[in-house]
């Protein structure tokens, strides 16, 4: 029989008037990586911190190791058989603390014999790779190591159930990578259960049940693979001659879409599949069905918002002008490069990304582009101008959002617009004539009077764009826009970008963390230790990695600890709830003869998708190691 | 009780203490700070008040008579032009606080057995500067005139005894107890230890609290096996070191450089300092468990410690002399008995038997603030 | 022109932040009346309600006379000891502060002509209170002794003018009442002005930082002098609407306060003082990460802007070498300019050198913010 470590039915919590949960049950059985996905604000910190009594409850049961808990006490009685990792980079860390001396009070804090502490510190050390860095001071670590850290602190103890609160939010790719490995690693081998939430729909994959949740509900519960056969509809990729015209044909029919590796990846419900390829074969060039992902689920679940393009009939002219170069741009921050020898070239129009992990320099490089911060060597020319010699002129033709909602939370949403026309010195007339077509442009117009801080993280982040966009320059800088916003905010903000590098010729430079995100790129560029070590179409990225390493496999196995330690010495090894992903140059019977040459034997196998992330690590880790 | 936790969390704080600049320095310089800052700035004694002295006589009886001012530690002379335009300018800019016109024929009125008139002109702007600038003057003309009395009865060839008599007929005999020379540096040095150990230590112990739910690392507490009592005595002894070295530098600064006499019993203020420490600290923790910020911390501490420091400690004003209202208030707050046993330890030379009610006081005091702080603190919060 | 544009665009939206920030309106509210009225009605430094005792080993008319002239709201009579063990036992636990000590046969000297002594014993532990004691007992002995030579020569009091003596004539300037209120009042709305100048700003671009404002502040063409300014003229308005407040309600409503200077030139010294002021807050504002630094820097560099103004200490209290260092607070400079506007009437050749100094200190520190306010930016990875 199945034991469950946590249980809970029937919980509700409200802060003040707003309902934070609302009728939300969940069974956590032992032993599994159970994942709580959804997107900010969905309720998933108030769930997790409830179920570790950490907050007080309105309505509901909660069953923690078998017992019924509701006052302090009964949780805190639970306390000695749990840990809780906090949102935030290493948040629960002490920053001027050296990293051994973070374990050492986790440790004498939780009462562990001093013996003991030693050997499980050193341990976690050197399985994490931090033991190098064992008298380093929390603050002078890197992100993903900071994360890490808090996580071995965090599980010093052994408890037997693990909670984190979004563990892998604003960590990058790499680092992420690593975590996984790290937590899957630690559940497998003793046997403990883990409860982690994640805002990256892509990340659902990784866990072995999850639950989905959205607007202080639990949509869905089960694997993975269940979950994605809930989804109600199918989903295409659909290219046409004129892609904004396209578009507005298959907005007006309420599908969902999103811009999409040269097209336009299209949710259709499942009542109307047919219709839809009716529909292909008289409108598009070219279409073909492609694998759903979590994300779709939500948008099964939801219409769409009936925001479209726009203007009809306004075309951006074709030009093959060049918005953005940069010549061998390099800063240096003492003897650290952040960026060398970067050379780009951006044409007008364009949707551009820059992927790259944490500290690989996609910050310092859109610093410099902007004015923000002088290179140290080379040249970088933004819309005619170089920043060094011609400052103002470059600022008055370039719009900037910065990672963080970096707008005036207690002003309106006009009042934000008309802040940012006067600053650019718009006149009176032309202010408000630019407010009313901005307004309209983002659909903002019924919010206008409320406070940024009153908006939903999707709206905010279109009147940053707004704002972005008041003097009309010729190219945004948009850093990490869409982090933390739910699939249907995304959507709109990315038909948005779409419709305005397409219709008004707009160039926009973006980064990303969601690696999903960069197939709605015209172009990339991959960076990595401050140099672009990839650059081009995500097709031909894909193409290219295909040539060079072949395709994914997930296997599952007997032992999946045993066969993981077999293959990764050899190639790139990612855990996948309980399969491995593992890439393969050639067909599948010849993978079963590898594997059979290696000792072991695939359960079942099945071919997976090359996504961004598997060009990311090929370019990243791979590179590393060769 | 597990004595390890407590220690673990002591150590912690104490290392992170030690780290962090800008914290060190508001927990080891700030006491010392306030202490420059107010022990110089409420001391009110008056000294080298400037004055112009306007002589239109000009005659000897005239300058002996100033010369009583320009003499005197009190005042300074500044001028001694015959320009009344110039020193009412002077006045006027604050120049000068007074200035003392002796008209002519003061000496052929004097010599004639007739009283004299002599103007003082006062700055009268703060009006605490001018009541001493009056008694001042008031004290200097007095003193001349039972001379000038005393000369004018015994020219009129009256008995020794009955000049004594008649020219001062009840000799006033002042005499300051516990502070012989009625200097206001000893008394405000020694009463401000009181006033600053309960506007630091709150904030210390309040911030450290508000600084962890800011970052996150308070889930750390929550979510571990810790008890409520263990984790405010935790908090509480790192800051109490340091609160404690300030006590000892704080009685250096009284002593040293501000010269207050310590006549009492020093185990008497060591001990009764440490409780009040404590005391003070155990506010912090108790403030702590209603906000969030740092910031609200720290205005809290503030506006928690700043009025019944200043107001009703006994600093400025002795508790006796305020009104029954402001009496009550003022034992509300621990700040009096610590004052008081200041005043005691210091200059009254006291011990411990006759300061055993304000030493009870406080005792009470101390355990009542860490009752509510223990109940007002939860591991488990509504939001 | 786009400057003056951005500018104004810019001090609207500070307003409108400050506006819509309710917590901090009603604190500045606060500042602005009720806590100005509670300070010029609040503790007075003069003598009231001073509990004494009488050691009397006469026991006659004459000292019960004289004890009768100590009265309320001065004096608090204790009651009559018995022991001089009582009298230090009282004193230890300061049940009175003062103790008139009365020797046997006071009445019988004081019939027989011959020079009788009192004792008076005052607690000095707090010896601002002391003195006063000592003082006023003074008086009040030395006026019942004057009657009494009086009545013993048979004179009238007019008839004092028959002696030698120096007849002191008071006149006490600009105000002549007393009125602690004055001073208390005024003292604390420029104290209320100095807190605010200095937190208000410092906090707004502390705020700024941490919301990451700033950043689409310096992408734009706005310079970091603009971005100062603009809270300084938001300031500015936010104080002269304050002090306007003030003045009417509290200093002229409730304490009557004389404006015998222009009311227009304390306006403008105002205007002058919080562009000075401010200098210092955002000089702490782009020192400072957070809002928790803020608050402890504040609380570091406003106690000696405060104290070395003059407003609790007189200069003449102050050792010779801190007076030097004067000149350095601003609020030294606002504040004698603002009591000479009040109270004295003063004119503009007084006013205009302590502006000018007042003004190069704001421009000073304004430099040196705008300087480590690029620094810090440019420097940033």
């Amino acid at each position: 029989m199945e034991r469950v470590v946590v249980e809970v039915k029937g919980l509700g919590k409200r802060f003040g008037r707003q309902k934070a949960l609302e009728e939300v049950s969940l069974r956590v059985p032992q032993g599994v990586l159970f994942g709580v996905v959804g997107p900010d604000g969905a309720g998933k910190s108030t769930l997790l911190k409830i179920i570790t009594g950490l907050l007080d409850f309105d309505q509901g049961e909660v069953y923690l190791f078998g017992r019924r808990r509701s006052s302090e006490r009964d949780f805190e009685e639970a306390k000695a058989d749990l840990c809780f990792m906090p949102q935030g980079l290493g948040a629960n860390l002490y920053q001027e603390l050296s990293v051994e001396e973070n374990l050492h009070f986790f440790g004498k804090l939780r009462l562990l014999d001093p013996q003991a502490l030693e050997q499980r510190k050193e341990e976690l050390l050197v399985l994490t790779g931090l033991w190098p860095f064992r008298r380093r001071r929390v603050k002078h670590l890197s992100g993903g190591m900071k994360q890490k850290l808090a996580f071995i602190c965090s599980v010093l103890h052994q408890p037997r159930l693990i909670v984190l609160d979004e563990p892998t939010t604003g960590v990058d790719p790499l680092s992420r990578e690593e975590f996984w490995s790290l937590l899957a690693g630690l559940v497998w081998r003793l046997g403990v259960t883990a409860l982690v939430s994640t805002t990256y729909l892509e990340e659902a994959e990784r866990f072995e049940q999850l639950a989905l949740m959205h607007q202080g509900r639990i949509l869905l519960q089960g694997t993975p693979s269940e979950l994605l056969s809930q989804v109600k509809g199918e989903i295409y990729w659909v290219q046409g001659e004129d892609p904004l015209d396209l578009g507005e044909k298959i907005l007006n029919r309420g599908w969902h879409l999103f811009p999409y590796a040269g097209g336009f990846r299209v949710f259709v419900p499942r009542e109307k599949v047919k219709e839809a390829r009716t529909f292909w074969s008289q409108e598009a060039l070219q279409s073909r069905p492609i694998a759903p992902s979590l994300g779709d689920l939500l948008l099964g679940l939801s219409p769409p918002e009936p925001l479209a393009f726009r203007e009809k009939g306004a075309r951006a002219p074709k030009t093959l002008e060049t918005v953005v170069r940069t010549e061998d741009l390099t800063k240096e921050f003492g003897s650290f490069r952040a960026v060398e020898g970067v050379s780009l070239e951006i044409k007008a129009g364009e949707i551009f990304g820059l992927l790259g992990p944490n500290g690989a320099g996609k910050t310092t490089l859109i610093r410099m582009l902007c004015g923000l911060m002088a290179p140290t060597r080379g040249r970088a020319l933004v819309a005619g101008y170089d920043s060094r010699k011609t400052p103002r002129e470059l600022r008055e033709n370039i719009g900037y959002l910065s990672q963080a909602f970096s707008l005036y939370r207690d002003l309106t949403v006009q009042e934000n617009i008309r802040l940012m026309a006067g600053i650019y010195g718009l006149s009176g007339r032309e202010a408000r004539l630019r407010l009313k077509e901005l307004l309209k442009l983002t659909g903002l117009e019924p919010f206008q009077n409320l406070r940024a801080e009153d908006l939903p993280l999707g709206l905010r982040q279109r009147l940053a764009l707004a704002c972005a966009l008041i003097h009309r320059p010729r190219i945004v800088f948009l850093d990490e826009p869409t982090s933390g916003m739910d699939i249907l905010g995304r959507e709109i903000f990315w038909n948005l970008v779409f419709y305005l590098s397409r219709a008004q010729g707009l160039t926009c430079l973006v980064t990303t963390h969601y690696l999903a995100e960069a197939e709605h790129c015209d172009r990339l560029a991959l960076m990595h230790r401050g140099r672009i070590v990839a650059y081009g179409r995500p097709e031909d990225l894909k193409r290219e990695l295909e040539r060079e390493a072949g395709r994914p496999y997930l296997i599952s196995f007997e032992d999946l600890h045993e066969a993981r330690e077999r293959l990764k010495a050899e190639r790139p090894v990612m855990v996948f709830g309980r399969r491995l992903r593992l890439f393969f140059p050639g067909k599948a019977e010849e993978l079963e003869a590898y594997l059979r040459a290696k000792g072991l034997k695939a359960l079942s196998w099945e071919k997976g998708e090359i996504t961004m992330e598997d060009i990311f690590f090929w370019h990243t880790v791979g590179k590393d190691e060769t | 009780m597990k004595l390890k936790r407590i220690l673990a969390l002591v150590e912690k704080e104490t290392l992170e203490m030690w780290r962090d600049p800008l914290f060190l320095c508001l927990a080891l310089l700030v006491p010392s700070l306030f202490m420059f800052l107010f022990g110089y700035g409420l001391t009110l004694d008056v000294e080298h008040l400037p004055f112009w002295a306007i002589d239109y006589d000009q005659s000897p009886t005239s300058r002996d008579f100033l010369a009583n001012f320009s003499y005197s530690r009190y005042f300074s002379l500044k001028s001694r032009e015959t320009d009344e335009r110039k020193a009412l300018e002077a006045l006027v800019k604050g120049k000068i606080r007074l200035i003392l016109l002796v008209p002519p024929d003061f000496e052929r009125e004097l010599a004639a057995g007739r009283s004299a008139p002599v103007q003082a002109l006062i700055d009268g702007t703060f009006p605490y500067r001018a009541q001493i600038v009056k008694n001042y003057v008031q004290a200097i003309v007095g003193k001349l005139n039972r001379q000038k009395l005393k000369d004018f009865f015994r020219h009129k060839g009256l008995s020794e005894a009955r000049v004594e008599a008649l020219s001062e007929p009840i000799r006033l005999e002042v005499r300051y107890i516990y502070n012989e020379e009625a200097r206001s540096r000893w008394s405000v040095a020694s009463a401000l230890i009181g006033v600053i150990l309960l506007m630091v230590p709150p904030m210390l112990t309040s911030l450290a609290i508000c600084r962890e739910k800011e970052s996150g690392a308070i889930y750390n507490i929550y979510v571990s096996t810790i008890s409520r009592a263990e984790f405010l005595l935790g908090k509480a002894l790192p800051y109490f070191g340091i609160t404690a070295l300030n006590v000892l530098i704080l009685f250096l600064w009284a002593t040293l450089v501000f010269g207050a006499p310590f006549r009492g019993s020093f185990s008497c203020y060591l001990f009764s300092a440490l409780l009040y420490s404590f005391c003070s600290l155990g506010i912090g923790l108790w403030i702590s468990a209603f906000v969030r910020t740092q910031i609200a911390a720290l205005l809290l501490s503030l506006i928690v410690a700043m009025i019944p420091a200043f107001l009703y400690s006994g600093l400025l004003v002795p508790v006796v002399c305020l009104d029954v209202s402001g009496q009550v208030e003022a034992h509300l707050f621990p700040a009096m008995y610590f004052v008081s046993l200041l005043h005691g330890t210091f200059l009254k030379g006291l011990g411990w038997r006759a300061q055993a009610g304000n030493l009870l006081a406080l005792l009470i005091y101390t355990g009542l603030i860490y009752l509510l702080a223990y109940l007002s603190f939860h591991k488990r919060t509504k939001r | 022109m786009k400057s003056l544009r951005r500018l104004w665009v810019l001090t609207v939206k500070e307003i409108l932040q400050l506006w819509r920030d309710r917590v901090l309106l009603l604190a500045s509210l606060y500042l602005f009346t009720v806590d100005i009225f509670l300070a010029g009605s609040g503790i007075k430094l003069t003598l009231h309600q001073v509990p004494f005792s009488v050691f009397d080993l006469d026991r006659s008319a004459a000292s019960r006379e004289l004890i009768a002239r100590f009265q309320k709201p001065y004096f608090r009579f204790q009651g009559y000891l018995r022991s001089p063990e009582e009298a230090f036992r009282g004193f230890d636990q300061g049940r009175f502060l003062a103790l008139f000590d009365f020797p046997d046969g006071f009445e019988e000297d004081l019939k027989t002509e011959r020079q009788t002594r009192l004792q008076l014993l005052v607690d000095t532990s707090n010896a601002i209170m002391g003195n006063l004691i000592a003082g006023y007992s003074a008086l009040i002995v030395s006026r019942y002794a004057q009657d009494i030579t009086l009545h013993r020569l048979g004179y009238t009091k007019e008839m004092l003018r028959r002696f030698p003596l120096v007849d002191l004539k008071w006149r006490v300037f600009f105000n002549p009442n007393q009125e602690e209120a004055w001073f208390n009042a005024l003292s604390e709305l420029l104290t209320v002005i100095t807190m605010l100048t200095m937190l208000l700003p410092a906090a707004a671009l502390v705020r700024e930082k941490e919301r990451g404002t700033i950043e689409q502040l310096l992408v734009s063409p706005v310079s970091p002098l603009e971005v100062l300014l603009s809270k300084i003229s938001a300031m500015t308005l936010v104080i002269l609407t304050g002090t306007l407040l003030a003045v009417g309600l509290v200093l002229e409503g409730c304490f009557r306060v004389p404006i015998r200077g222009s009311f227009f030139a304390f306006l403008l010294i105002t205007v002058f003082y919080v562009f000075t002021s401010c200098g210092y807050g955002l000089f702490i504002g782009t020192l400072s990460r957070n809002l928790a630094q803020v608050g402890l820097l504040t609380i570091i560099a406003i106690a000696p802007i405060v104290f070395l103004s003059g407003t609790w200490t007189p200069p003449e209290a102050m050792p010779t070498w801190l007076r030097s260092l004067m000149v350095f607070s601003p609020l030294y400079h606002y504040l004698q300019m603002s009591f000479g506007l009040f109270l004295k009437g003063t004119g503009w050749d007084f006013l205009a050198p302590r502006a000018g100094r007042m003004l190069g200190l704001g421009v000073l520190v304004l430099f040196a913010s705008t300087l480590f306010f690029r620094k810090r930016f440019a420097q940033q990875g």
